[in-house]
Order: structure tokens, then sequence, then C-alpha cells
């Protein structure tokens, strides 16, 4: 009798999940549509909730969810692949100098790694590395939800004219909570923008402007484009983590980017000038959470989020020397040329990396070496 | 007796024969005719072929033994196949058509489709520049490489020394327009502004009083694998910082006559970045409505035309100003590009700025 009670407890218990499961899948895509996504250029990727993706499509100024379908569960095996931009170049049959990737992201759930790949001539292909082998994800027949990234200097007027929008370049795009955050720059005003937009997609978009702290001279910075960014909770509060050209990493409370607001940023790290960071992650590791920062010129840096949290002040002291460092502290991993990384599985973490001999590698690490 | 035993061996060896002729005969049908190339533009676009071979086991690679099948659609299309890949082939190329990993039949795409690209134009156009230039474009006629570093074929040298200077910013996506024609390229913002450490540890991109050259390789591809028609240059020579915002009260209209298609010309008399303006401009009736037209640099390089698509009526029109409109060094209507926000100074925010005029 105690066995049957257990099994059909478990039974309601499991019917629940799947019901949730299911009611969450519908919520979060109640209204994608079939047919072409239009998109332009792959510019950014980062995976949300049920193996939907998010593709930063700067060409068109927008920002497409797609539903990858890619829900079967796995640890994720060893990846080790040499040549990576020859191999890809041989799949879509051209040459090296015709494709560039321009950001990878792995689903959480599957562990397929999916990379955006531009082609010399203009084309954008959704890659998808399954057990060894690429696929494509098929663009002109997918379920997808696009949003418009919009300018608020724009009018409705200038959208009856019939003049397209300005292009704006998406330097990095994450999802978190139930919002997509993004970072940009505009290619005809220099000038940094920062937008929160609710998932699944409606009309509200939120776009705070921020201002930080350049350690260098006690200066104040509100152009400055975001080149990569997290999320970090202090005291309980989700925070913005942002890094910086050269190179102020900065907090920014959520609750604060709202609509219309100027949000002052905490400058919590200068990490040596002459460098522009080109990825961050955050990854677990012995019970404790890190963030990994890629550089153009400064090998892969491990932080603490500990540190960061428990950093309270901001600096507000001009950086005087070349590349010297200031603020939460860091250390430079053995690792140079990281130009991708992400958070794999509970083991490792992935990376793309031009190695000292010019090699283009793709390969997991495990996080006791990180 | 003997020719009783004979007779099985004679149809065993003409069935042997047959059966060989039968054999060699499908080996035959497994050639292709020679396949045809689909373009779209100049992109080649698909391969059509016609075989008896199972789908399942055709393929295109690039030829080479090493080679993986390409990424694509194979279309069975009533009399014969075609091959679609993910992105159009590679002029220059030459791939296989393969059952298995027997090739079939090679095909080139040939390189007489590509069209070498022209530089239309480039802003700013004015053989003087600020010393706080923010930004050039560079404008072609035809699509160029999407993922080529664009620096890589510029160069700006200082011609008192003949070195080759850094002055732009490096960036991970280039900012090209829609259909990839025209590029922007920024001055690196971090040398400009005073007292940033790139403007500490390097000074400003240029350096007034002197005179550079502008360098564009012919190397440059486009989209299609061709190059520029030839390389380009230009000299200009970098005056003092411009450290003014835009004035409007410089601006000039001329007179528009009434129930004609002129042009309504607005004369900055300033150096305004006429891409921006052509973005941030518009003109308005008095009710509140566009006027449909169109806007492009006046010769001088000191204003914008805007064309009317229908002739002019009577009555009170207006010139709205978005105020993000912006000169060669990133002032705009607002504020300075170099501001030092912990000083005390407000500055506006109005979105826009109307000017009145009047047709009569």
């Amino acid at each position: 009798m105690k066995l049957i009670t257990t099994l059909t407890l478990f039974a309601v218990g499991f019917y629940s999940m799947l019901l949730s499961i299911f009611d969450s899948h519908i919520w979060l895509t109640f209204n994608f549509s079939e047919g072409d996504a239009k998109i332009s250029s792959i510019n950014k990727l980062a995976f949300g909730p049920d193996g939907i993706l998010f593709v930063g499509d700067s060409e068109t100024a927008s920002i497409v969810a797609l539903e990858t379908e890619d829900l079967n569960i796995s640890d994720g095996e060893e990846v080790d692949i040499n040549s990576l931009d020859k191999s890809i170049a041989a799949v879509l049959g051209t040459t090296v100098d015709n494709v560039k990737i321009s950001d990878m992201a792995v689903n959480p759930i599957s562990k397929n790694i999916y990379l955006g790949v531009q082609t010399g001539n203009g084309n954008s292909v959704l890659l998808r590395l399954n057990k060894g082998k690429w696929e494509h994800l098929d663009l002109k027949n997918i379920s997808h939800s696009t949003i418009s990234l919009k300018d608020p200097i724009d009018t409705d007027a200038k959208d009856r004219r019939g003049r397209s929008q300005r292009m704006w370049a998406i330097s990095d795009l994450k999802y978190h909570d139930g919002n997509i955050y993004v970072s940009g720059l505009s290619n005809k005003e220099f000038g940094s923008t920062f937008r929160k937009i609710a998932f699944p997609f409606n009309e509200n978009q939120d776009h705070a402007t921020l201002e930080i702290w350049h350690a260098a001279h006690g200066q104040f910075e509100t152009q400055a484009p975001i080149k990569t960014f997290n999320f970090i909770s202090i005291n309980g509060n989700d925070h913005l983590l942002a890094s910086y050209t050269c190179t102020p990493l900065t907090v920014f409370p959520l609750s604060e980017l709202i609509d219309g607001n100027h949000v002052k940023g905490r400058t919590v790290a200068e990490l040596g000038s002459g460098n522009s960071p080109l990825d961050m992650v955050q990854i677990s590791k012995e019970g404790k959470n890190y963030i990994l920062l890629a550089n153009t010129n400064r090998p892969l840096m491990r932080i603490s989020k500990d540190d960061i949290a428990k950093f309270e002040k901001s600096l507000t002291d001009p950086v005087e020397e070349f590349a010297q460092t200031a603020g939460v502290d860091y250390i430079s991993l053995p690792m140079v040329n990281v130009l991708q990384l992400d958070d794999y599985n509970d083991q490792n973490v992935i990376y793309i990396q031009r190695t000292a001999e010019g090699d283009l590698i793709l390969k997991t690490r495990t996080k006791q070496w990180i | 007796m003997n020719s009783i035993e004979l007779k099985p061996v004679k149809i065993k060896y003409t069935l042997i024969f047959f059966l060989l002729l039968i054999f060699w005969s499908c080996r035959q049908h497994k050639t292709i005719d020679i396949p045809e190339i689909v373009y779209e533009g100049r992109e080649a676009v698909s391969v059509k072929f016609y075989s008896n071979e199972e789908t399942t086991d055709l393929h295109v690679t690039i030829k080479g033994d090493q080679n993986p099948p390409i990424l694509g659609n194979l279309l069975w299309k009533t009399d014969h196949f075609e091959f679609v890949p993910l992105i159009p082939f590679t002029p220059g190329l030459t791939y296989s058509l393969k059952s298995k990993e027997e090739e079939l039949i090679s095909f080139e795409i040939p390189l007489q489709s590509k069209q070498n690209a022209r530089l239309q134009y480039w802003f700013p156009q004015k053989d003087t520049v600020p010393q706080n230039l923010l930004k050039m474009y560079l404008a072609f006629s035809e699509e160029m490489n999407k993922v080529q570093d664009p620096l890589q074929y510029i160069q700006v040298k200082d011609l008192s020394n003949g070195e080759v200077v850094p002055i732009f910013l490096s960036l991970e996506n280039h900012l090209w327009n829609e259909d990839n024609t025209e590029l922007t390229l920024w001055l690196d913002p971090g040398r400009i502004k005073k007292d940033l450490i790139p403007n500490k540890e390097s000074g400003t991109p240029l350096i007034a009083n002197k005179k550079y050259e502008f360098i564009i390789s012919e190397q440059w591809p486009t989209a299609s694998g061709a190059s520029l028609d030839h390389s380009y240059s230009r000299t200009f020579f970098v005056t003092a910082a411009d450290k003014n915002k835009l004035d409007i009260n410089k601006i000039q209209l001329n007179r528009i006559q009434l129930n004609t298609l002129h042009s309504l010309n607005i004369n900055f008399n300033d150096t305004w970045d006429l891409i921006v303006a052509m973005d941030a401009i518009q003109i308005l009736k008095e009710n509140g409505d566009f006027v449909e037209g169109e806007l492009e640099p006046v010769q001088n390089l000191y204003g914008l035309k805007f064309k009317p698509h229908k002739n002019w009526q009577p009555g009170k029109y207006a010139i709205l100003i978005e105020t993000r409109a912006e000169d060669l060094a990133g002032n705009n209507l607002l504020r300075l590009f170099d501001t030092d926000l912990s000083s005390n100074e407000e500055i506006p925010n109005n979105e826009s700025i109307i000017i009145p005029f009047e047709v009569k």
C-alpha cells in the first residue's frame, strides 16, 4: 500500500512537472510563427529557456528568438576540433578567408554547440555541432519571434517616410530572468546603447542610459559601448556586470535599468589598458562562482564573484601607469587568444582559440584547469 | 552426347556476356551530363544534374579526397536533381558531385562573373578636417566582402615622416550599412576625449597642422570575390580641434517658387556630418504632416538639398532637425562630444528643433 501511494505521488508529481514544462513552453512561444526568420546577420547568440536561441542581428537592428527544438538532455561529450575554420569552410563549400565565426553558444539542455557564421558574400548561417557533425538550422522555415530595436530618437514619422532604420552593432546579448539584455554601438552617432526587452516579446523595450567612472582621470563616461556583460548577485540583488574597452569592469543594479533612467555604474576594477574584452561567462567550480573574461590583448582572466560582491566601493582614482590594473583582483590563466567561450557542463568550459601556430581550435577544457 | 553437354556452357557464357553488357550499360548510366550551374544575379546558387543514383548517396564536395559533403538541399525536380548549397558556390573553386566516395563528375565555378567595385564617395570630402574628426564614411558601388577586416585595406600616412598611423577604432562587427556598401570608420574616441587612458598614452589620432594621406588598397575584396577597380588616395590637412556645438542660427534657406519642384537648399554654413544630417532632418507641413522627398548633399558640401516629390503648395512649413545631428567632430546641437559631465553645466534634452519657413 505504501509503495502504491509512493508511486501515485511520484506519478502525480511527474505529471505536474511535465504539465508545468509544457505550460511554460506554450507561454514562451505563444507569439511565435513558422516561416522565414529574415535574419540578415548573426552577430550575437544567447540561449534562453527551453532551447530558445536568441540571435542579435545588427543589420536589421533586431533580436530574433528561434525555437531550436533541441531538447534532448545530454551531459555533453568531449569536443576537440582542430582547424575549425577549415572544417566550417569545407561544409559550406567555400574558402577560409570567406568565413568568419561571429559567435558561439551552447544549448544548456542538449550541450550542442551553435555557431553564427558570416560569409564574405553577405550570407549568415547558423550551424550546430551535433555528435561531431555540422548541421544547419533552416532560418527560412523556423518557428520564431522577432523584435526590432527601437531607437528612442526615431519617430514614427521616420518610418512613415519609409527610411530604413539606422544600423546598430549589437556588441553583446544575454537572457536573464525573463528579459533579454542588449548592448550596442550606433554606426552613425557614437553612443552606447543598452536595452532590456521582456521575453516573450511585446511592444515594450526599456532603454536606459549608463554612466561609468573611467579611472583614468576622475571622469564620467556615458558613450563608451559595453563590449560584453553578464549578471551577478550582490547582497541578494541582481546586478549587471559590464566590461568596457580599456577596461573598466562596472556593476549596475538591474532594478534601476528601466526606461528613461540614467544609471551610474560602480567601477569595481580596471583590468589594464591596451586591451578590449571579447567574451564573458560565469562558471561554478568546487562550490564557488567565477567570471571568465576573454580579451584581445591579455590572457583569459578568472575573477571571483565573491570578490566582486565584496568590493563595495567605486574606483575613483586615476590609473596613471600604462596597463596598470586596479580594484578587484583577477588571475591570468595560461590561455591566450581565446576568442569565444561558454560554460559547457559541470566539468568543462568550451572555447575557440587561435593557437600560436595559427590554428583555430574548438575544445572543451576541464574546470579544474580554469 | 557431347553436343548436349556443351549447350548449357554456351548459354552460360552468353548470359555472362549479356550480364556484363547490362552491368556496363548500367555503369554508363551513372555518368552524369555536364551539370548546369544556376545563377541568381552573379551568384551561383545551385547546380542541376541528371542521375539514376540513389539520392541518399549523392552529395557535393569541394574537389578533393578529404572534403566533407557541403551542407545544402538535394531536390528532385521531375526529371533532374538540383543541389542548393547553404551559401552560393564560390567563384574559382572546383566541386565534385559524388556517389558515396566515387566522383561522378566535377564542375568549376568560373571567375568571370566578378565585377570590380568603385569607391563612390568618402565623407568628409573636404581637404581639411579638425583634429578631433570622429568618423569617416566610405561608400562603394558593389557589395563588399563582409568578413574581411576593413582596416587591413586602409592606410593613413603621416606625410611629415611617411609613417603609417593607426587612427581607426578596431571593431569586431564592422559598421556596414544593410546592403554592405557603406562603411563607417570611427577614429578612436578614447584617443580623442582628453585625459582618457588612450588619449594620455597615444595622443589624438590626428595632429593639428599635419598633412596625411589616406590610401585604400585595390586588394579590398567585394562580396563576389572581385576587388576595387584601382587603389584610391587623397590627402588632407588637419586644423585645430572643433570645440563648438552646431549652431542652427547659421542655417540659410533659399527662396522656393510656388507650384514647382524646386529644391529646398539647407545651407548649414558649418561642418555638419551630412550623412547623419540626412537621417536627422525632415520637412514638415503646417498641419504636422511630412513632405515627401529626398535629401542629398549639395555640391559645396556645406548643406543638403531637399527635392520634393510633389510641387510646393503655398503655406507654412518647417524643417525638423533632431538634436542628434552632429558635426565632423561629434558635437551635436546640444553638447560637445568631449564634455566633462562632472561640471555643473546643464545640458538640454530636447529631441528636435524646428526652423519655420514659408512658401508663397
